[in-house]
């Protein structure tokens, strides 16, 4: 028991003195009588006894007694310790690894057991909150009690794209921060088919879940193709295909062309090893899949397809004073088109390279803003004479390419959005930004080409090719990643491959590529001619990451919290107090009246 | 021709009836002792209760002395020796039997009214001073209607009051004024004015004295006056006066009694013990003071203050035969 508020046992004071208002008897009162003759000459009358009297056994004086001091119990606020609610977070992994069949079940199952179990031993004051961790990180349920836990855990379904673990345990660390120190465990129930994480910005107590057994798995982990180095028709195909798994593999490996299947590769891949095909695909085909013909642990990754590009598929839109710069450079892009206007009824929109000022409402689709001025881009200030100082080498724009010959003679400085991050800094200020915004991508470059040496750099057309790739994914071979957004025409219909209709946002981003298979973009305004609006690419789990299915373990993930006695917290009783204070008063008032003969 | 008893009875139906039929407590509104009211009361009390009163007053002492005056009082049978000159032949020759007129006798009757103004009576609701007066004003009007003259004293009151009687029904609005008038004052033994008034009657020698002493009877000196008017002829009555107040108290807790005639303090507590034994004392106390007045050949009455005066008049004093 312990008392929240002490001082409220001053309260008590009042007793005493409740009681000593009953010794105390009250005080003569001066009555004027005609004679005291009368008086005087009683023998047996009662004398004023002393000012203090014994308390009387009254039970107006128990109640009221009774009254006061639990009244100043409940001002006392007496309280109970019991051990503090905990807030426990659960990651689940939801990548495409753990569709893997495992056993009976697959791995996703099992994980999904693992939370039960773990929100089984939960106590009803405690808290839990439930994170998806695919391509993107899903809260299910932030800070439920069991029951939700359960419904959300129900809905969850594993993904085909890789798992975004820096951002979940960012989330985790952020939740377990803001509960308070050792107030929340954190769980990561997955098959730890991911790089191991850094040490640093990890939930203190954390503890690692793992799912799942050695399975043996054939992927195929790479599908391209191009055009021939001799310019004949058609495209020389390539692709890898991976054993995971501790023994050596005989497979055989398909290959279909739109409808005519090409010619099957028997291989011998041994354990942990990959092999790699090449097939001529002829001329005229729009299609090529290749499938690895096995029963593994993992069918996910045994078909890959690809779109390949026709000539002139998808237009460039540029808007410059002076275009032919830009339009060279995309048009050695094989499938795109530069335009320097939008042609209603055409091909698609891949992207749009805007310089100069921006207009009010941006251009759907992605964005390449060259040296812009007004809009989201307020410039506060210019830079001369700058060079490249600093540059994001993994960034997917600056892919096989070296900027660090830039010379810039005069740049815009700009006060740029968060969501923007510098890919090309120089001393003084970033030269090339790149960043999502409402599902779309847009890149920045800070200055004008023809102020600098970028357009006589061997980079350029890379950058520029980068930037195709970037900016509109499923250009070249019109395939995506699980969980990467397809720029699509504003509001078009997408079929997902299991039949299911998502309609695009208005920027034109589909970013619900969760599946593996082949989507179908249809066009609302184009159905006198479904055949014109139609479009399709495909969505590969071509990720070795993900195909490596070998479980493994992550120790950085066990962190036991700091050793610390049981959080405790106060449960106070003084509404119950209160209440019978208040049972107490009615019943002295009614004994009062009763007595009073009111009644 | 109706007889004296059958008128009485009449009377005392009419009594009862007019006492029943006003509240026991109907106290007048002000402190005015007559009022337009009251003194219609006091002309119909007059009319009914008169003489009747005025015989009870007297009681054994003094009967009505019918002789042979000018003013017709009744008839007699004739017996020897009486007067053949008073003889009806009138009613010989109806009724064939002889009877003999007689007048009312022709002598002072005087009623003596004293009203106790101590400080004492300065209490109850209302109080028994005003009661007093009202009582004083009933039987003085009475008594100036039917008798020769009323003599008024108030031992304790401020106001000095004239020592002629009241002589006259016409004087009774001076008595009125005068009983008005009075205040309480201070506590006086009432003994020297009632030995005043023996003494005066002794050389006097005349007949019809009546003494009405109205007295809450908290100060011991009043034994030895009424002794004394009992003594030298006066039929004496003691209305004694008290408030339901000072009668049964209901009040309990601790006070401090003042008294209100000598300033002394008394600290008491009033407890169920001590109240029931004050009820028993008070009980003792009245018990003892009638015994004392019986005892004396004084006759006592025991009023409340709150009581309606007519209704004391008509059905209390019958009640304990001051009414004749």
């Amino acid at each position: 028991m312990n008392l929240l508020n002490p001082a409220g046992a001053w309260w008590l004071l009042l007793v005493p003195a409740l009681i000593a208002l009953y010794m105390l008897r009250p005080r003569s009162r001066r009555k004027p009588v005609p004679s005291l003759r009368l008086w005087r000459e009683l023998p047996q009358v009662e004398r004023p006894t002393p000012r203090l009297r014994r308390p009387p056994l009254s039970w107006l004086l128990l109640l009221q007694a009774l009254l006061l001091a639990a009244g100043a119990f409940a001002l006392m606020q007496p309280a109970l310790w019991t051990p503090a609610a905990r807030h426990t977070v659960v990651l689940l992994d939801m990548s495409g690894s753990m569709q893997t069949a495992d056993g009976f079940t697959t791995r996703f199952e099992q994980a999904r057991t693992d939370a039960r179990n773990i929100a089984g031993k939960l106590r009803d004051n405690d808290r839990i909150t439930l994170l998806g961790v695919g391509p993107t990180v899903l809260t299910a349920c932030s800070n439920c009690v069991r029951n939700d836990f359960e419904r959300a855990l129900s809905d969850l379904t594993p993904s085909a794209g890789r798992a975004d673990w820096p951002s979940a345990v960012s989330v985790a660390a952020g939740l377990a921060g803001q509960a308070g120190a050792n107030a929340t465990t954190t769980y990561v129930i997955s098959d730890g088919a991911f790089a191991d994480l850094p040490a640093g910005g990890l939930p203190s107590d954390m503890h690692f879940v793992q799912v799942g057994g050695n399975v043996t798995n054939l992927a195929v982990s790479v599908l391209s193709a191009r055009r021939p180095p001799n310019n004949s028709p058609g495209y020389s195909a390539y692709a890898r295909i991976e054993n995971v798994s501790t023994s050596q593999a005989a497979v055989q490996v398909s290959a279909v062309a739109d409808t005519v299947p090409l010619e099957p590769r028997s291989l011998n891949i041994p354990a942990g090893g990959h092999a790699d095909v090449t097939w001529d695909v002829p001329a005229g085909a729009l299609k090529l899949t290749v499938g690895v013909n096995t029963q593994d642990a993992l069918a996910a990754d045994n078909q890959a397809v690809l779109f390949l590009p026709t000539n002139s598929q998808d237009q460039v839109i540029v808007k410059s004073d002076d275009p032919t710069m830009y339009m060279r450079a995309v048009a050695g892009y094989h499938g795109l088109q530069p335009i320097t206007d939008t042609v209603k009824g055409s091909a698609e929109t891949a992207f749009t390279v805007w310089e100069g000022e921006l207009p009010a409402a941006l251009p759907a689709g992605g964005l390449f803003l060259v040296n812009p001025t007004g809009g989201l881009f307020a410039a506060t200030g210019e830079l001369e004479n700058v060079s490249s100082q600093e540059t994001v080498a993994d960034h997917p724009l600056l892919r096989d390419i070296d900027l660090r010959a830039l010379f810039v003679q005069r740049a815009r400085k700009y006060e740029a959005p968060a969501w923007l991050e510098p890919i090309v800094q120089s001393a003084d200020g970033p030269l090339l930004l790149a960043g999502e915004q409402d599902g779309r991508r847009i890149a920045v470059l800070t200055f004008d080409p023809r102020e600098s040496n970028l357009p006589k750099l061997a980079a350029f057309p890379l950058l520029m090719a980068n930037l195709a790739d970037w900016l509109y994914p499923q250009s070249g071979v019109g395939a995506l990643r699980p969980g990467e957004a397809a720029i699509v025409p504003p509001g078009a219909t997408v079929t997902t491959p299991n039949g299911k209709t998502v309609k695009a946002s208005e920027a034109g981003v589909f970013a619900d590529t969760h599946e593996v298979g082949i989507y179908t973009v249809s066009v609302a305004d184009r159905q006198a001619n479904p055949q014109d609006g139609m479009r399709s690419f495909a969505v590969n789990m071509t990720d070795i990451n993900e195909s490596n299915v070998t479980p493994r373990d992550h120790r950085e993930l066990e962190r036991a919290a700091v050793q610390a006695s049981e959080r405790l917290a106060t449960q106070d009783y003084w509404s119950p107090l209160a209440a019978v204070a208040l049972v107490l008063a009615g019943g002295e008032w009614l004994l009062y009246c009763l007595k009073r003969g009111r009644m | 021709m109706r007889s004296v008893g059958g008128i009485r009875a009449t009377l005392n139906n009419l009594g009862r009836r007019f006492a029943r039929a006003v509240p026991s407590l109907a106290p007048m509104p002000t402190d005015t002792v007559v009022d337009g009211d009251f003194l219609r009361k006091l002309d119909r009390l007059s009319l009914t209760l008169g003489r009747d009163l005025i015989n009870g007053l007297m009681g054994e002492h003094l009967s009505t002395r019918r002789t042979s005056g000018i003013e017709f009082a009744d008839y007699r049978q004739y017996s020897a020796g009486d007067d053949l000159r008073r003889v009806d032949w009138n009613a010989y020759a109806r009724l064939g039997t002889l009877h003999v007129r007689q007048s009312q006798a022709e002598h002072d009757t005087v009623l003596f009214l004293l009203v106790d103004a101590s400080p004492s009576m300065d209490f109850g609701n209302p109080t028994k001073f005003l009661s007093a007066r009202r009582l004083a004003a009933g039987l003085g009007y009475i008594a100036l209607s039917h008798l020769d003259s009323v003599v008024l004293a108030a031992p304790g009151a401020d106001n000095r009051l004239a020592a002629d009687p009241f002589r006259g029904r016409g004087q009774s609005p001076n008595l009125f004024r005068t009983l008005q008038e009075l205040n309480a004052g201070q506590a006086i033994d009432f003994d020297g004015i009632m030995v005043g008034w023996s003494a005066e009657r002794m050389g006097g020698g005349a007949v019809g004295r009546l003494a009405v002493i109205v007295s809450d009877l908290l100060l011991d000196g009043w034994h030895d006056g009424v002794r004394n008017l009992v003594t030298n002829g006066f039929g004496v009555t003691v209305l004694h006066v008290l408030s339901p107040e000072e009668l049964s108290p209901s009040e309990d807790g601790d006070f401090q009694l003042e008294d209100s005639e000598t300033g002394e303090r008394l600290d008491v507590h009033l407890g169920a013990a001590s109240l029931q034994e004050y009820d028993r004392r008070v009980a003792a106390w009245l018990a003892e003071t009638e015994s004392w007045c019986h005892a004396n050949g004084a006759r006592y009455v025991r009023l409340q203050s709150d009581w309606d005066i007519e209704r004391t008049l008509l059905d209390v004093l019958r009640k304990r035969g001051v009414t004749a």
